[in-house]
């Protein structure tokens, strides 16, 4: 299904290119914030794809949460709301997807803002 | 330095209540050194979503629902919580909005929490006072 966001519009150029990964970032500080009651629940996280307009939620349980954010350039979306420029899919999930930076521009930013290295400081 | 409770609201989840609870806040933190054009936008957020998103499975014979604004200034930071009784956060294709509320709050507070409850969310939004204003308001409560 085609995503009609900004995912529409070319990822092509640097600029755009960090502000993708910028607003993906502001999204894991999002799902970061997000308290879990029971270790089984399944909570319901923003979709990290950094497009603007996606407003979707995607339920994780925390240990489904905690494998991605394990990895410093991993971020949770939608199937489907890959941004190809920038990511490429390393999971696929009944629930969700999980990309992987590989730009280099959108990497620099998703490893300088991950927070767990930033608790590491 | 520790103020307590500062602020109590309960309000109906109607849009006339996201200005209701901003003024009231920024009403309530007049006189406290804090980043208020941050606090101003979080509050609007945050209320907005509950207007929005809460109780939209709630039919009109149920009433608008109600959203609890709570500020308290302990520890140095002024902690808001937004809270209601809505059906919490739930992945949805139909949902409204644009979908930029959270993720600004995010990027103005200093701290944030979401818990998702069986009975409603609450979301916690905490803003540092400024270092001056910490010594200032010492000062003000030594002399009193």
């Amino acid at each position: 299904m085609p995503f009609p966001f900004d995912i529409a519009r070319p990822v092509s150029d640097e600029q755009t290119r960090r502000r993708v990964a910028t607003n993906q970032a502001l999204l894991r500080r999002v799902n970061e914030a997000m308290r879990f009651h029971r270790v089984d629940d399944v909570v319901a996280f923003r979709c990290e794809c950094g497009q603007l307009g996606c407003n979707r939620l995607i339920g994780l349980t925390r240990a489904e949460y905690t494998a991605v954010r394990a990895h410093r350039r991993r971020f949770a979306v939608v199937a489907g709301h890959e941004v190809v420029e920038i990511e490429r899919t390393v999971e696929h999930h009944d629930r969700y997807a999980v990309v992987e930076t590989d730009d280099p521009a959108a990497t620099t930013v998703a490893e300088q803002t991950s927070p767990r290295q930033m608790r590491g400081r | 330095v520790n103020f307590g409770r500062a602020l109590e609201l309960d309000l109906p989840a109607v849009p006339a209540s996201c200005p209701h609870a901003r003024h009231a806040v920024h009403e309530a933190l007049s006189c406290v050194a804090v980043e208020i054009s941050a606090v101003d936008l979080a509050v609007t957020e945050a209320v907005t979503n509950v207007v929005v998103h809460a109780y939209r499975d709630t039919g009109p014979a149920d009433g608008p629902g109600r959203v609890r604004i709570a500020l308290t200034i302990e520890d140095e930071t002024a902690l808001v919580v937004v809270s209601d009784e809505g059906a919490g956060m739930a992945p949805r294709g139909d949902s409204p909005g644009l979908g930029m509320g959270l993720s600004l709050i995010a990027s103005v507070c200093d701290e944030l929490e979401i818990e998702q409850r069986d009975d409603g969310t609450r979301v916690h939004m905490r803003f540092a006072l400024h270092a001056d204003a910490r010594g200032a308001r010492t000062e003000g409560a030594s002399a009193e």
